[in-house]
């Protein structure tokens, strides 16, 4: 988990977005449906993952439940100030920064068949 | 907040090691395999359960150690609390509530757990919410609220919810 959102700060996409699973899902922090992963992952890389963009991620304390031999959910705080992206905002316009103090995150893993960790579900929100 | 990583609760290992080494306990129920058409039913029986304010039967779906994010909470907080809460805020006061529930994407991750991620409409009047100068009479309107519900297959073969996020999604 802290190696997914290590790659995402420092830009990496190929090994970024390899942590989802094929049939992943994802609510992000303003999706009014979950949506395939990989559509968000494309949306990513076009907001955040591009070269003048930067970030900062700190997590919080990850609390961790172990569901069965194969599979684990991860639920944890983070901080994101990104800045230099190219965001859409719900409004119509777009944003070049974004600040989410205490973003709240769930993330579900399964192991695969090569034994890597691959997360099959994402929740990210902003308290409301 | 932003301390060193925790590892994993031991209540989860325990159950582990419980389910692992002690099928004989287990009942047919608790072996047969999950399907989504169970996970979707248990979505629709939780939330006519919450709307009927039924404090009782709603405390069931959740296992001991299940973990909550609702849509205000500004951590994770376990379920017992979060229950307490929602039985004096909602079900126990006058409280009136609708949920419309949406598609609901299903994951089975083994044969005992399955994720279900949906959104519902949630329209709830006379909540009860406490305030500093006394109880409040609110209303509680969300839209697209969406919900992720991590179940398992509980030893009796029920299926509890182990982990909830619920949310609105940001303007």
């Amino acid at each position: 988990m802290r190696a997914f959102w290590d790659l995402f700060a420092a830009k990496k996409p190929e090994q970024w977005q390899r942590y989802y699973a094929d049939v992943a899902t994802i609510f992000a922090t303003s999706s009014k449906r979950p949506e395939p992963a990989r559509l968000v992952v494309l949306r990513r890389q076009r907001e955040y993952l591009s070269s003048a963009a930067k970030m900062r991620i700190e997590v919080g304390r990850v609390e961790v439940e172990l569901l069965g031999p194969s599979c684990a959910v991860a639920a944890y705080l983070m901080r994101l100030h990104a800045e230099q992206i190219a965001k859409a905002a719900a409004v119509g316009h777009r944003v070049s920064e974004e600040h989410l103090e205490n973003a709240r995150v769930t993330q579900v893993f399964i192991r695969n068949a090569d034994g890597d960790l691959r997360i099959v579900h994402e929740h990210i929100s902003a308290p409301s | 907040m932003f301390q060193k990583p925790e590892l994993c609760r031991q209540s989860s290992l325990e159950r582990l090691s419980r389910v692992r080494f002690s099928p004989q306990m287990l009942t047919n129920d608790a072996v047969k395999p999950l399907t989504p058409q169970e996970v979707e039913a248990a979505v629709h029986r939780y939330w006519e359960v919450s709307s009927g304010k039924k404090s009782a039967a709603q405390e069931t779906f959740y296992s001991e150690i299940a973990s909550v994010f609702t849509s205000s909470s500004r951590r994770l907080e376990p379920a017992r609390l979060v229950l307490l809460r929602r039985r004096r805020e909602y079900l126990e006061s006058a409280s009136i509530m609708t949920v419309n529930i949406g598609r609901i994407e299903i994951e089975l991750l083994d044969p005992a757990t399955g994720v279900a991620a949906y959104t519902i409409g949630l329209h709830v009047e006379h909540v009860a919410k406490p305030g500093a100068l006394g109880e409040k009479d609110l209303q509680e309107h969300i839209d697209h609220a969406r919900v992720t519900h991590v179940f398992q297959r509980a030893d009796d073969g029920k299926l509890k919810i182990v982990h909830e996020h619920i949310s609105a999604p940001q303007e």
